[in-house]
């Protein structure tokens, strides 16, 4: 079971939390003018990253506020926690 | 009966004898003693037959690499199977059996397989009997009684087993020389220190070794040291306790045992207890097991791993034989030799695979008159239920090959040694690759990936001295990195220092028969696999190790290749000539040792605390009224209130009939309720729902649905405007957890300059729902404070007023149709604004109904219940309800409605359907074709999504999903039933009562 | 004012006396409450300012995870923009009228949960030992001090968990609809302590 570093409350156990998936998509404001692939990119498209991945959680049955980690999907390892509206680690970014 | 006890002390207690009853004999043992060591002490060597073979077998070990001597515990409800009796501490009483055998262990009847094991070779079950197909099952039938282990209980577990988190900085697993000293370190440094190990006593090797530590036998060290320990308020001792997972974020499970070592009648409490356990710090300090030998026959009872052999005459005082032979290819077995001979016991010979092995001990042995016999190997024994010769041939030089003319040596025990294993289980399960070790012969942990150290014998270090140094290395180490200052004070006890020769590996003993023939070399005794199996699977084509594994079934089993592992890779590699860390390990997982299904499902098993269950404040009343309750989510709502003699359908009837001729009350407080704050919370609103919210009147209310980005209906519920800027939001009962998170998802993500609050206000509101023509008169007389007039309160609208005094809000909405309130107080006062309303409404019969009056009620008035008549994959337009979407705005899931396939012809549409036959009741989930008589597969064109009698309508109605459903108003189709009947049905409008919606609007 | 004669708590159906054979355990409830739950930004000073005249808390200074006594007012950290007022009995209309009159004009929100949920107090020598059995929070002293709360879960059910002295006296705040299951579930696993 991992340990979450959430932004407020510190390192908490995983089953306070819920997964979020990909982090940082951003809604498009412009949605009439999506054809339906663009659309679709947005609604269902999402990376299988291994390794380094960026993902929301929410500390659910914390201070229920939503964060964003740096997660290795492959060993598990959380090298960032950060808060939402808060940039990346530096260099640090889903591959588009 | 013989009787094998020797005269030394050990470590039982000979005041307290203790009865036992195996395979249905009565034998005594001694407080101390295990099943294996009581038995081996009235000498009971055979104890098992085997997996496939049915061969008989003997007592192979001490402890958790047992592979033969697993048994049947107990009889019916506190049944155990698979016990190792290796394992089981004696008690008073005790009961136990083999298993594998049948009718029983001295004649097994299916022992014929092992005449027929030459046509019986691995991959034997998945070659023979997977074709033809269907008689698989009827194989597997018979395969199961004649393999598998011990039978499983068939009476519910009387057992109750605790569970416990715990949080410490240094965990040590294993109390041998390195654990205890590891724990004395970090105890000493005041870090929260928990010490666990497998066995009743802490110790290790120490409880049965003859070595001496400050002078003193190392016994008297343990108990020193455990008393220490036991006095530091930070440290946790944990006997009895097993680690067996070692899991990601240094998460280790162990499971204590609590009462297993006491008599039936002495259990009281708690069985097992699982530990869920986060360390700062691991420290790894397993032991390790010896390895048997790989020869001809060497699963006879009588054949011992020596380490066992010594355990048995020093810690249990147990001759387990009077004539021991000794076969070893280092030099542990040397010790056991003379634990022998220092109990009046005769050892004949050694036969040592190396050339000369000289070391102090071997030329003690000598003038003691044990015979070393070097370069040579036992390459068979003699004996079936137990051996009585061993046969020894010479190697030639080089090792590989035997040459010469066979020796047979008489004698009733053979005590071998192939080398140590390291236990590298929980460092492997926690990620460290375990890599190979030449000099050692033996696989060592790899580098640490989580936050642990192994220390001792399972980091490859066999000498006490060793051991202990390397343990408060680990302790001091472990609690440096917690934080805490290493203890000068600690010093390391003084050992004395034994020079070990070099292991010669011997893998496979090589033997006169060509490779794979002759007698059976065992490698896994546990599963059957013999030396030719693996030959066998390399031969054909199985190279990596994972494969072979699977295919021979060497490693699975209680001891999960604890014994096999090591020989049988080893073997594979020299089938495959490659080095043995190219071949490499299969993985090691979870878990160590077999785990009670009860401890990991723990207390909670099937009870009322398996899951929450969520009551209403008015929970205490329905059930006093006789209420079925029906599960949501996990609240429990009245389903329908059964009165003497009434049925199901007879109660919901009578329900609905006096709902809609007179009044009704329905307890609606699982409804989620969320307040919505804010300058923006209209704004909120617009993007959320699919209608519109900034135009609605303080205290009017308004019915929304709530989409998903993809445009498929996910929520729906009626809103109310508070004040200027606040709302009263409802979802639905299984929605309110999920809306409230999605709801503040897009706040803190998305809209974070939206100013708008959100609080969960779903248990503060205790909410009853009044409906029917007599409701406003009963809520009337109930609340004070309100004009109740047609007019002054007008339907979708809401007021403030007091209920017995109690501030209370009453909303008028409706999901009948009918005139109806809901009157919402502080749930504290629920259960009092429940009886003020039934004893208002007595004069008007009023009655309580559950959600399946509910269900009927809506369903006449054609409203849907999403998650019933919705899947995730209905839009609002699906429903027929575009009325509710708005046109001008945008809001979550809009885009998605104009996707290509969301506005595609046959899309299925929410229609209603009434059978042809009015009495007839479609079942939910019922699949729709057109023709009934089409060929198979018949095309489906959509399926019934809610079915019920309407007693107010006198026929049954139903709503369904059908493909383009709306434009075929008026035909009919059919509704096929598993028991072959087909029932007829025409496309209705889904509203089937009130079409104008006048009985609201009263 | 409410009359709390005929108000029933949520744990009305858990018999408490049952506790009294529990070795080292001390179990109460702290009925009838008031409960008000409060949203505001600290970065407005307004919202701030409102509050500490009102109730003398500077919310910026209380730690996340912690919570603080004001007189008869406890409040509790839940979120940045997220704290709970628990008041004596019969008092949480009083403060949420003076709270609203305070933070007119003001982004923040006050509603009254005191319905909602319940407050158990636990305490004792064993417990903390009882807590553990279902909290995955470490409870030993140097990590969990009087003054700290967290909200986490209870077995299965979401609570807010606070020390009132360290290691030995625990308080739960429990919403309702789970105070039966959890009232439940406390007996259950104290039965290893009778």
């Amino acid at each position: 079971m991992l340990q979450i570093p959430c932004p407020w409350c510190g390192i908490r156990d995983e089953s306070e939390f819920s997964y979020g998936g990909e982090a940082h998509i951003t809604r498009p404001l412009n949605s009439e003018n999506l054809t339906d692939e663009e659309w679709a990119d947005y609604l269902f498209m999402r990376k299988n990253t291994r390794g380094a991945f960026l993902e929301q959680w929410q500390h659910a049955q914390g201070c229920r506020r939503w964060f964003n980690i740096q997660r290795d999907t492959v060993s598990y390892k959380i090298s960032a926690s950060y808060k939402v509206g808060e940039q990346p680690p530096q260099g640090m970014g889903n591959e588009k | 009966m013989k009787n094998n006890r020797l005269q030394g002390e050990g470590r039982i207690n000979r005041n307290r004898p203790l009865n036992f009853i195996f395979n249905g004999k009565s034998y005594q043992g001694f407080e101390g003693d295990t099943l294996a060591s009581a038995l081996l002490a009235n000498d009971v060597h055979l104890v098992a037959r085997s997996w496939k073979y049915h061969r008989p077998r003997g007592i192979l070990g001490s402890g958790a690499e047992e592979p033969n001597a697993i048994v049947q515990l107990e009889k019916g409800r506190l049944t155990v199977p698979n016990a190792r009796a290796t394992q089981v501490e004696l008690y008073e009483g005790l009961q136990a059996s083999s298993v594998n055998c049948w009718p029983g262990l001295e004649f097994d009847f299916l022992s014929i397989n092992s005449l027929f094991s030459r046509l019986m070779p691995s991959g034997f079950y998945y070659k023979t009997f997977m074709w033809p197909k269907k008689l698989w099952m009827s194989y597997e039938h018979v395969i199961r009684k004649a393999s598998g282990l011990g039978v499983s209980p068939e009476l519910p577990d009387p057992d109750r087993y605790e569970k416990t988190y715990a949080h410490c900085d240094v965990l040590i697993i294993g109390a041998g020389p390195a654990g205890l000293m590891a724990a004395l370190a970090a105890g000493k440094m005041s870090a929260r220190v928990m010490l666990v190990d497998e066995q009743s006593e802490f110790g290790g090797s120490m409880l049965h070794s003859n070595e001496t530590i400050n002078g003193q036998p190392a016994q008297d060290w343990v108990s020193d040291t455990c008393e220490e320990l036991a006095s530091m308020q930070e440290v946790k001792l944990l006997p009895r306790s097993s680690a067996f997972g070692y899991h990601d974020y240094n998460f280790v499970t162990i499971n204590e045992r609590l009462t297993d070592h006491l008599p039936t009648g002495q259990k009281t409490g708690g069985r097992e207890r699982l530990w869920k356990v986060r360390a700062k710090q691991v420290v790894l300090a397993t032991g390790a097991l010896e390895r048997p030998l790989v020869f001809a026959n060497n699963d006879r009872p009588g054949v011992m791993l020596s380490s066992a052999v010594m355990q048995y005459v020093n810690r249990y005082a147990v001759a387990v034989g009077q004539e021991i032979v000794i076969f070893t290819n280092n030099d542990s077995a040397y010790e056991t030799a003379m634990t022998l001979l220092e109990a009046g016991l005769k050892v004949i010979a050694i036969i040592d695979n190396r050339i000369n092995p000289g070391s102090s001990m071997a030329d003690q042995l000598r003038s003691e008159g044990v015979k070393i016999i070097d370069q040579s190997v036992v390459v068979d024994v003699k004996g079936s239920k137990r051996i009585n010769a061993v046969q020894v041939m010479s190697l030639q030089p080089g090792g590989d090959k035997v040459t010469g003319s066979v020796q047979t040596i008489a004698c009733d025990l053979l005590a071998m040694s192939g080398g140590w294993s390291p236990v590298i289980h929980l460092s492997s399960q926690s990620g460290a690759k375990a890599c190979w070790d030449d000099e050692k012969a033996c696989f060592l942990p790899g580098v640490p990936i989580q936050h642990e150290r192994s220390a001792g014998a399972s980091n490859g270090c066999f000498d006490l001295k060793n051991c202990l140094s390397e343990g408060m290395l680990a302790g001091n180490e472990a609690a440096q990195q917690c934080g805490f200052e290493v203890d000068a004070s600690i010093q390391l006890p003084v050992v004395n220092e034994v020079i070990f020769n070099r292991i010669k590996p011997l893998w496979l003993v090589p033997s006169m028969f060509k490779a794979g023939r002759g007698p059976k070399q065992f490698v896994d005794m546990q599963n059957d696999v013999a030396a030719s199996d693996i030959m066998l699977a390399a031969r054909e084509g199985y190279h990596s190790v994972e494969h072979v594994k699977r295919y021979t079934a060497l490693g699975f089993g209680t001891d999960q290749g604890k014994i096999g592992n090591i020989n049988g890779m080893a073997i594979l590699a020299q089938s495959l000539q490659q080095n043995i860390s190219e071949t490499g390990t299969t993985t090691f997982r979870p878990n160590y040792t077999p785990v009670t299904i009860g401890s990991i499902a723990g207390m909670n098993l099937g009870g009322e605390l398996f899951e929450p269950v969520r009551k209403t404040a008015m929970h205490g009343w329905h059930k006093q009224e006789g209420a079925e309750f029906e599960n949501v989510g996990q609240w429990k709502r009245p389903w329908y209130y059964p009165r003497a003699g009434e049925s199901m359908l007879d109660a919901v009837n009578r329900e609905c009939l006096a709902t809609r001729n007179s009044v009704g009350i329905i307890d609606a407080s699982t409804l989620g309720k969320i307040i919505i704050e804010g300058k923006d919370s209209g704004e909120f609103l617009n993007r959320l729902y699919t209608n519109a919210w900034k135009k609605l009147d303080i205290n009017k209310a308004r019915y929304g649905f709530m989409l998903g980005e993809d445009g498929m209906v996910m929520d729906d519920g009626v809103t109310i405007r508070l004040e200027e800027n606040k709302y009263f939001m409802h979802t639905t009962t299984g929605g309110a957890a999920p809306v409230f998170s999605w709801m503040e998802r897009w706040l803190q993500t998305e809209w974070p300059e939206l100013e708008v609050f959100l609080t969960s206000v779903t248990d503060h509101w205790a909410t009853a729902a009044v409906v029917g023509p007599n409701s406003r008169k009963v809520v009337s007389a109930v609340c004070e404070g309100i004009d109740f007039d047609a007019q002054a309160f007008p339907f979708m609208s809401s007021r403030e007023g007091l209920v017995n005094g109690i501030e209370a809000r009453i909303n008028r909405i409706s999901f009948s149709g009918e005139l109806a309130y809901e009157v919402n107080v502080p749930a504290n006062y629920g259960l009092q604004m429940w009886e003020s309303l039934m004893a208002a409404g007595e004069q008007y019969d009023i009655t309580p109904y559950g959600t399946e009056s509910m269900h009927v009620l809506r369903a006449e008035k054609g409203y849907v219940i999403v998650g019933q008549d919705t899947d995730g994959s209905v839009t609002p337009v699906d429903l027929g309800m575009d009325w509710v979407v708005s046109k001008v705005k945008d809001f979550i899931g809009r885009r998605s409605l104009y996707r290509e396939d969301c506005v595609r012809e046959g899309r299925k549409q929410l229609v209603g359907l009434l059978t042809l036959n009015g009495s007839d009741v479609l079942p939910e989930g019922g699949q729709i074709v057109e023709d009934p008589n089409a060929s198979i597969p018949i095309p489906m064109i959509g399926h019934v999504t809610s079915s019920y009698y309407s007693a107010n309508l006198g026929y049954s109605i139903a709503m369904a999903l059908v493909k383009g459903g709306l434009s075929r108003m008026g035909e009919t189709v059919h509704i096929p039933l598993a028991d072959g009947k087909v029932i007829a049905a025409k496309i209705s409008s889904s509203i089937f009562y009130d079409a104008d919606g006048e009985k609201q609007n009263v | 004012m409410s009359d709390l004669q005929n108000g029933e708590s949520p744990l009305v159906q858990i018999d408490f006396n049952q506790f009294e054979k529990v070795k080292g355990i001390k179990l109460t409830e702290l009925k009838f409450q008031g409960h008000l739950n409060l949203r505001g930004r600290l970065n407005d000073k307004a919202f701030c300012k409102a509050i500490s005249d009102a109730i003398g808390v500077e919310l910026t200074s209380l730690k996340a995870n912690t919570f603080i006594l004001s007189e008869d007012f406890k409040v509790y950290w839940l979120g940045p923009d997220e704290w709970l007022i628990v008041t004596p009995p019969d008092q949480q209309l009083e403060l949420k009228n003076t709270l609203q009159q305070a933070l007119q004009g003001i982004f923040s929100s006050v509603t009254d949960v005191s319905s909602g949920q319940t407050i158990i107090s636990i305490s004792g020598f064993n417990a903390r030992s009882l807590i553990e059995k279902g909290c995955t929070i470490d409870l030993h002293p140097r990590q969990f001090k009087k003054g700290d709360c967290a909200q986490t879960h209870l077995s299965k059910a979401t609570v807010l968990l606070s020390v009132v002295k360290s290691s030995e006296a625990f308080e739960i705040i429990i919403r309702r609809s789970f105070a039966d299951y959890l009232g439940l579930w406390l007996l259950d696993s104290s039965s290893e302590f009778v």
